[in-house]
């Protein structure tokens, strides 16, 4: 069990899934108390470790249909435990309790709802054919071991799993476990991050399938509504359920106005062959002619506070490099190389007119007040105006300030 | 908050078999709500369908509610604690639906009435989480829960206290039951109501206060001073995270959730032990820290046996000073300086910097909270009369440097208030500093003429948009992923994680939080020597300033003193003297600086340069202060030297201050020791010492051969300094990205002009890009 002890990547805390190391099933024995019935592989729990962590197991009646997650002595076991109230039963209860055993660094949240789900296909096959109480009084549970060691064997490998038993069949399936991902707003722009061609367009529904073809990563949202003529909110939605899944993720609006600034990380593109050769084939601007490393650091590089695309582009010309500047920008935010530097206008005039400013968003997008929260960016897709046509009209009003960060 | 415990228990096992001895909050579920279950449940016009069957339990799903525990019975959790004893001393998590339950039970001889056969005692202190905190979110309360087992098996060694304590609470337990028999003997109908009523869990706040029944806990709650103390643990980490409770008036416990103290000055900044780790492993000697309180209200909350190194750096302290400098000051180890900078930011007291100079370049920090509503700019104003935050923002928006906004562009902030202006948006972390690196643009890209293997990120993103080009091959190459920083392995950093907490009095001096017990007087007036200015941040920025506007300030007389003071101090074993050395440099910083700057009165403009450069130059040049510098540094330095394990009575003996630090830097960083070695003397700190033809065929070695071509074409190369200098430093790897200017300077001993020309000179090889430092903006938000 402590065969992962001393390996430095795997320790309490490190965020990473693991396999299923073991399953076992254990039942409330009406004699010799909780026992394991079935186990695979074999002694992975020995009968010592067992006993020690027995009760946490088969708890008392109030912790049944708990998700149960027990770390002790480096291994975690993650359980469902279950009453069956029946006169049939020896002391008129049937207790048993599916588990699955992880190592102790392992996350196991992904795998609760599938413990549950396989607890309650294996209840009601109990309730139907008695088929575990059965299995547990002959002592035969080559059955249940099968079925355990198909488990496990197609949840590591292949994360789903379809069990059939008799003439009833169940579907079982990791699915990730995320937080919900941030409102989709309409001046960000959605970009993929698996090819395409790995993407089947059958999965998804019919709105997804409309606004597929023009994600490209330089259309935002709301030109993306525009141009499929679909409600922007149902693009919002959709491309926030992308997020969820992670087939794409968020940039900002590409634009010859906008500034970046260098992160740390852009130091890494000195360093790692890979993220070079892939930055100079993402940014060329033919295949044949890949632009110079030092040029595409160059350009990065010139990315400050203060400098706009413009600038650098009629400075340095990326043109002449063989460099695209909107798919060298593009690559830069998604590595992290780069970040984007927004502009906000904020009011600085002290009336607190909260209530004010609330009613005003929801009449007219433009009269609100400037509350620091909302970019230029968003400000010009909801105005439908240029940047410089917002700028300009805010430059004149004494009473905002912009900030930039 | 998932930072928030939900709950704190206390559980007792020993041959009487287990007990939840006490837990807070213990009001949690209204009576009326089982009532309300089980009138559910009974429901006669309720169909009862087969499905009951597979469901014949309403699954449950979630055990908070409200922000408190719901669900479970103190029978059934004393259970749940009271582990067998093979599950003893190791760390105890249970996760029951959303609530994590994290303890250390701790097993212990425990005194019996009868006889002096010591019987052992299980106790488990657990404290309830929201499952969603992090891992070193429970890691931490993990180790407070340990810590606390500890002081109570001391105390009950010492004086039995637990079985003290345990008496009362069993009193008032079985108090209670008997009390609630006699009622429920009077009014018999209700079989469940004896259920309920052992476990206070069902009487509300206002039967406690109202009714006649009370709970055990309540009255726990007034008769033991332990349990007492359990309370304030869970009502300080809910409120601060900082605990300080005194477990039977006798040991100290103080404990940092560094996730939750953070909040106290930024909210929504969490700050994980690991993050502090890893920026302290990238603090160098030219970092400086920030309060974030006042120095002298931290004084007073630390503890009377904390460590003197600790109150010696609070008072010499100041967001001017590099840690190098504080080092000297304090007459401590740079590596000390670094233990305490850590210490200070795990308990939220300071954050690391850049020491604040002219020459800093701030632009708003990306994750700062700009909102026009938000309680900052309230607070800003109320702390700077007539300044506005959002126009002070405003006016960082363009990257400039200090001295820049200091003239009057800077929002309205006049040129005393600009410096504390910016320590308080550092503090609340609203400014970012910039800073510029250099790349030298060799031929070979990716080739780290050390060999050395440099982490990749991870690479496996396929980009496949307007694009033909599949990247999916690049996914095949062998990449390497950053590992997952090990554990900390080094436990001496923070005496948080200590391994053992002392059970005996005589704690070793560099654990700083706990505390012995008996308080003397007299050390009092000692110990709280009051912090010498009010805000010395403020007054020492205006003697830079005052240089650079051309104002001086002649204060060569002190000086003279203070060089005496400074002689007596070292003479006294520094181990002692701290008083007087604590005292005297307090003082002389601002002195020193103004010396400096008179003996180097041609650079004026290194003024805009920074301090900490400041003090390396005046030991190389300036040969008085030299042998200042010499007679205490070997003072200095032979404790140090031990206690580092550098050796230097080896080799060279360079009884200087930048050769020390260069040691130092040398062993921290991952770089060939940079001390200029062949040339013994103290002349070799000359770094621009005039080349002969020799030495720069040596030093042109450091460029490949299509490097010298390219430089050969360059007209600045024919200026054998110039291509000296930056032979040098191509050499020593600082033109690879991963040393900003400031840097630069402090370690190779140039001037800010000089680099600034160099890299005028050399703009065709060389690449300047601008960005944060990562150990600083490690302990931003936004990362």
């Amino acid at each position: 069990m402590d065969e992962n002890i001393g390996n430095a990547k795997y320790y309490e805390g490190c965020g990473q899934e693991g396999p299923i190391r073991c399953i076992f099933l254990c039942e409330f024995h009406p004699t010799a108390g909780p026992t394991i019935t079935c186990q695979v592989p074999e002694n992975y729990i020995s009968k010592d470790i067992f006993d020690t962590v027995s009760h946490y197991i088969i708890p008392k009646v109030q912790l049944q249909r708990c998700t149960l997650t027990v770390t002790l002595l480096g291994s975690k076991i993650l359980g469902f435990p279950v009453r069956l109230d029946n006169k049939k039963y020896a002391r008129n209860a049937y207790y048993f309790n599916l588990c699955f055993v992880c190592d102790a660094w392992a996350r196991t949240v992904h795998l609760e709802p599938l413990v549950k789900k396989l607890t309650e296909y294996l209840l009601s096959m109990e309730l139907e054919t008695e088929w575990l109480s059965r299995q547990s009084r002959s002592g035969d549970a080559r059955a249940l071991g099968g079925l355990m060691r198909q488990v496990m064997r197609d949840i590591n490998s292949r994360r789903m799993c379809t069990l059939t038993v008799g003439t009833t069949t169940t579907h079982l399936t990791v699915v990730r476990v995320n937080s919900d991902p941030a409102p989709v707003r309409d001046h960000q722009v959605p970009v993929f991050l698996y090819s395409r061609h790995s993407f089947a367009p059958d999965q998804w529904d019919l709105t997804t399938n409309q606004i597929l073809p023009y994600i490209d990563g330089f259309n935002h949202v709301s030109k993306i509504a525009a141009l499929t003529d679909v409600e922007v909110s149902l693009v919002r939605a959709c491309v926030q359920n992308l997020v969820y899944y992670g087939v794409v993720t968020l940039v900002p609006m590409f634009q010859y106005c906008a500034v970046y600034s260098a992160t740390p990380k852009l130091r890494q593109l000195t360093r790692c062959a890979g993220l070079q050769r892939q930055c100079l084939e993402f940014a060329a601007r033919s295949a044949r002619q890949l632009p110079k490393v030092s040029d595409a650091f160059r350009m990065y590089a010139g990315m400050t506070y203060g400098t706009c695309i413009r600038e650098l582009c009629r400075r340095l010309r990326p043109q002449d490099l063989a460099i695209n500047e909107r798919k060298l920008v593009l690559f830069g935010v998604l590595e992290g190389l780069i970040r984007r530097v927004y502009k906000y206008p904020i009011n600085i005039t002290h009336d607190d007119d909260d209530a004010d400013s609330v009613r005003s968003e929801h009449s007219q997008p433009l009269v609100r007040t400037y509350n620091g929260l909302v970019c230029l960016d968003e400000l010009c897709c909801q105005g439908g105006l240029t940047a410089a046509q917002l700028e300009e009209q805010l430059e004149n009003d004494s009473n905002v300030a912009f900030i930039v960060k | 908050m998932e930072v928030n415990p939900v709950n704190i228990f206390f559980v007792k096992s020993d041959s009487k078999g287990d007990r939840l001895l006490f837990r807070y909050p213990y009001t949690v579920e209204a009576k009326d709500e089982g009532k309300q279950k089980k009138c559910g449940r009974h429901n006669p016009y309720a169909i009862s369908t087969t499905e009951d069957l597979l469901q014949n339990t309403q699954t449950q799903t979630s055990n908070i509610c409200k922000g408190q525990l719901s669900g479970f019975t103190d029978e059934m959790l004393s259970t749940l604690f009271a582990v067998k004893p093979e599950l003893c001393n190791r760390k105890f998590e249970l996760k029951v639906n959303d609530v994590r339950f994290v303890g250390h039970p701790t097993l212990l001889p425990y005194r019996t009435n009868k006889d002096d056969t010591a019987a052992m005692i299980l106790i488990n202190i657990v404290f309830a989480l929201q499952a969603s905190a992090s891992h070193s979110i429970v890691k931490c309360y993990y180790d407070l829960s340990k810590r606390l087992g500890k002081a109570l098996r001391h105390e009950e060694k010492r004086c039995s206290y637990l079985t003290e304590e345990m008496k009362i609470m069993l009193a008032a337990h079985d108090e209670v039951s008997t009390l609630d028999n006699e009622i429920n003997t009077e009014n018999d109908d209700d079989e469940e109501n004896s259920r309920y009523s052992v476990s206070s869990t069902t009487f509300s706040l206002d039967a406690v206060l109202d009714t006649g029944p009370k709970s055990a806990f309540h009255l726990i709650l007034q008769r033991s001073s332990l349990a007492r103390s359990m309370k304030q643990v869970f009502e300080e980490l809910s409120s601060t995270g900082i605990v300080q409770v005194r477990i039977n008036k006798w040991v100290l416990l103080s404990f940092c959730l560094p996730h939750k103290a953070h909040q106290i000055h930024n909210r929504g900044l969490i700050v994980e032990p690991e993050t502090i780790d890893k920026c302290l492993q990238k603090l160098r000697p030219y970092h400086g820290i920030l309060l974030m309180v006042n120095p002298n209200e931290l004084l007073e909350c630390i503890p009377l046996d904390g460590s003197p190194a600790l109150l010696r750096l609070i008072k010499l302290y100041s967001p001017l000073k590099s840690l190098q400098t504080i080092a000297i000051e304090a007459d401590l180890t740079l590596t000390q300086v670094f233990q305490l900078t850590g210490h200070l930011v795990y308990w939220a007291k300071a954050t690391v910097i850049y020491p604040l100079c002219e020459g800093n370049v701030y632009v708003v920090a990306p994750g700062a909270d700009t909102r026009a509503h938000s309680p900052l700019p309230r607070e800003f104003a109320a702390e700077f009369p007539g300044l506005c935050l959002l126009q002070i923002l405003s006016s960082f928006s363009l990257p400039a440097p200090l001295w820049y906004h200091a003239r009057g562009a800077g929002g309205g902030a006049d040129v005393t208030r600009l410096p504390r202006a910016v320590a308080w948006l550092l503090r609340r972390r609203l400014l970012l500093q910039l800073h510029t690196y250099v790349q030298f643009n060799s031929a070979h890209w990716a080739r780290d003429p050390d060999g050395k293997e440099y982490f990749c990120e991870k690479h496996n993103i396929i980009y496949n948009q307007s694009c033909n080009v599949s990247f999916s091959s690049l996914n095949q190459m062998q990449l390497n992923v950053p590992e997952p920083v090990d554990q900390r392995n080094s436990s001496n950093i923070f005496p948080d994680s200590d391994e053992e907490y002392p059970t005996q009095n005589n704690l070793n001096q560099t654990d700083f939080s706990h505390t012995k017990p008996i308080v003397i007087e007299s050390e009092v007036s000692l110990k709280h020597d009051k912090f010498e200015e009010v805000d010395s941040a403020n007054h020492s920025f205006d003697d830079g300033l005052d240089v650079v506007d051309g104002i001086m300030k002649t204060s060569l007389h002190i000086e003279g003193i203070d060089r005496e003071k400074k002689l007596q101090g070292n003479s006294v074993d520094s181990g002692i003297s701290n008083n007087i050395n604590g005292n005297t440099n307090g003082e002389s910083n601002g002195v020193e600086c103004d010396n400096d700057s008179k003996e180097d009165k041609p650079k004026l403009k290194t003024r805009l340069s920074d301090l900490s450069l400041k003090e390396s130059e005046t030991s190389s040049k300036d040969t008085t202060s030299d042998e200042d510098r010499f007679e205490s540094d070997p003072e200095l330095s032979p404790r140090q030297k031990v206690s580092n394990g550098v050796s230097f009575t080896n080799g060279h003996e360079k009884k200087n201050g930048i050769s020390l630090n260069l040691k130092l830097q040398s062993e921290m960083s991952f770089q060939p020791p940079t001390v200029w070695t062949g040339l013994g003397s103290c002349d070799a700190m000359e770094p621009r010492a005039p080349p002969d033809a020799a030495g720069e065929e040596a030093a042109l070695h450091a460029f490949t051969k299509e490097e010298r071509a390219v430089l050969a074409q360059l007209p600045a190369a024919q200026q054998p300094e110039d291509l000296m200098l930056l032979a040098q430093l191509h050499k020593k790897g600082y033109l690879r990205g991963e040393h900003h200017l400031e840097e630069i300077m402090f370690m190779e001993n140039v001037t800010r002009s000089q680099l600034m020309q160099l890299l005028d000179k050399f703009k065709d090889v060389l690449i300047t890009f601008e960005t944060e430092d990562p150990a600083v903006a490690m302990l931003y938000p936004y990362q």
